[in-house]
């Protein structure tokens, strides 16, 4: 009765995607790769900053399921899965490079953050442009996990309990993490502008 | 919900909330609510930049021709069921992957197919490539019996040279800063892992890389191919007019065309041109097999699955207590190696089911 729902429900074409592709059907995973290959590859790379490494990772990701697809349940939500499966397989990778560096908890990354996305350009009338993107260069510098569990809730939109299950933590390390983050958030804005100290300080 | 008890961790969190910063889905409600309760307004403008400066992070996405090539090496591996995909087996490949992370952009504009601009025809021949490597500490083995010859080189790699093949390599050279050997007919390498020091095979036109990985060179003097059948790890294979040869014979990295588990390569010596394909068949480590006889007349069946096992290189799973009373009469040529497992469970009366490389063969036992 479930997958039946699924089926009819156009709210959910994942779910319909997802049933034809467990039953060996190859446009619908070929659907299914085209449609997460961008968020995963972001995600994957986010992780770990080699684009030749998170292609394999995918890779091999999507050739599993592939091939496992009979012994595959339903599920809620095929991105998640995805990311899960995505995150175990880098850390497979990674954890086995015993001279990888690049990768620790106080990891900073200097990635540039995006200032033209719609959501900055959305709110840039109010004069939240340049606050954005204060807040953006300090949490690209927060240690991994921390803007892990950034990326993964105000990006990809994953619920507290699947950024456990994804970060293979419980709820409340996740919450703490987001804590912890928010609090390093709001030490980096001691040092910024005075016409900007206004705002931040009615704010935080 | 009760939103007056909400803290900034809360708000980021509520997925309510999420909705209305990013899509401004529920407007209404919130303006309202932010109205009613002013005192929460705070909490809440913090919470949305966080949202709004969290989901505006840089975005990295590969594009269409990078996404196209992982499909087709998705669609590659995807009726390949027997591809190792064990965690243990993985940790064969691992140490390399960085190494070869340069290679990236390379790998995947090539493709299946990879067309030579070949400056001259000269065909390339064994005795043209021990000429000018020839030393004093030179040795070469040459396989005139009838059965493989076992070479173990001073890396602990074995080679299993077939009848009339040639193999040679310097024994002060080798294991240097690289290992270097060089091939006349057929041979089943077994490499030693040394990602430090790659392993190659000189073969005619082509040249075979390797970090530490078992797989096949075929290269016959006369012959109108050369072939490379790569039964585990991955090996790097380019010709000897690559224009980044040099690079390639340098560095520690597997570059060029990189071929995967039960992937082949051909290179048509007058064509110049090299193709990789699948390989249909698990294929059967060529010499270990050829010494098996796959004629069993009531053999025992722990026996018969022991042999398999060894010739194909697959693990199979069984009670060895249940069968230990079980007895088969079988003949079996060159059915591929699913049928035969179907065939000797037929006998036994007994299930079998292939996950990943592994077979897992479940019976009542024969109770004789």
């Amino acid at each position: 009765m479930k997958k039946d729902t699924n089926i009819s429900n156009p709210e959910h074409p994942y779910d319909e995607l997802w049933t034809r592709f467990r039953t060996g059907d190859e446009v619908a995973f070929e659907e299914i790769y085209q449609t997460h290959v961008g968020i995963l590859y972001n995600y994957g790379f986010h992780i770990v900053a080699n684009a030749w490494l998170v292609q394999e990772a995918i890779q091999d990701l999507f050739a599993d399921l592939w091939r496992s697809r009979h012994a595959l349940s339903d599920t809620t939500s095929v991105k998640y899965y995805l990311f899960r499966s995505l995150r175990r397989k880098l850390h497979r990778m990674i954890s086995a490079e015993q001279s990888y560096t690049e990768i620790c908890e106080d990891d900073k990354s200097y990635e540039m953050p995006q200032t033209n996305s719609f959501e900055t350009d959305h709110i840039a009338e109010e004069n939240q442009f340049e606050q954005i993107r204060k807040l953006q260069i300090s949490m690209a510098g927060l240690p991994a996990r921390q803007l892990e569990v950034i990326r993964l809730r105000f990006f990809d939109e994953f619920s507290l309990e699947e950024i456990a299950s994804i970060m293979q933590m419980n709820e409340q390390s996740v919450r703490n993490l987001i804590q912890r983050s928010i609090r390093k958030l709001r030490q980096s804005f001691v040092g910024i502008p005075i016409t900007f100290f206004f705002l931040f300080h009615f704010f935080f | 919900m009760n939103y007056l008890n909400f803290n900034v961790e809360d708000f980021l969190l509520d997925q309510k909330f999420l909705d209305w910063v990013k899509r401004g889905q529920d407007d209404s409600f919130w303006q309202e609510f932010q109205l009613k309760f002013p005192e929460k307004k705070a909490e809440m403008e913090k919470a949305r930049i966080v949202i709004l400066a969290g989901s505006g992070l840089s975005y990295t996405e590969p594009g269409q021709e990078v996404r196209n090539a992982m499909w087709e090496n998705i669609q590659a591996q995807m009726n390949d069921e027997t591809r190792e995909t064990k965690p243990g087996k993985m940790i064969l490949f691992r140490n390399w992957r960085w190494a070869a992370a340069a290679v990236l952009l390379a790998g995947c504009i090539i493709g299946w197919q990879l067309k030579i601009n070949w400056g001259s025809t000269d065909k390339v021949t064994y005795e043209n490539l021990i000429s000018y490597a020839q030393t004093s500490s030179f040795v070469e083995k040459v396989n005139d019996s009838e059965k493989p010859l076992l070479i173990n080189l001073p890396d602990g790699s074995s080679v299993l040279l077939q009848k009339a093949g040639k193999l040679s390599y310097d024994t002060k050279m080798f294991g240097g800063e690289k290992r270097e050997v060089y091939l006349s007919g057929e041979a089943f390498f077994e490499v030693t892992k040394n990602p430090a020091k790659p392993f190659f095979v000189y073969a005619n036109e082509l040249i075979t890389k390797v970090l530490g990985t078992s797989f096949t060179v075929k290269a016959f003097p006369d012959e109108k191919q050369i072939e490379v059948l790569v039964k585990t790890g991955r090996v790097s294979v380019f010709t000897r007019k690559d224009p980044f040869k040099n690079r390639k014979l340098s560095n520690r990295e597997l570059e060029g065309i990189v071929l995967a588990p039960n992937q082949q390569i051909t290179l048509e010596r007058t064509e110049l041109r090299l193709s990789r394909s699948l390989v249909q068949e698990p294929q059967m480590l060529t010499m270990a097999a050829q010494q098996f006889s796959f004629d069993f007349d009531d053999a025992p069946a722990a026996k018969v699955i022991d042999l398999i096992e060894k010739a194909y290189g697959v693990d199979i799973i069984y009670d060895e207590d249940l069968l230990a009373n079980c007895k088969l009469t079988a003949h079996l040529n060159d059915e591929p190696l699913n049928d035969k497992i179907r065939l000797i469970c037929e006998g036994l009366e007994a299930h079998y089911e292939i996950i990943d490389a592994q077979i897992v063969i479940t019976s009542k036992g024969c109770g004789r």
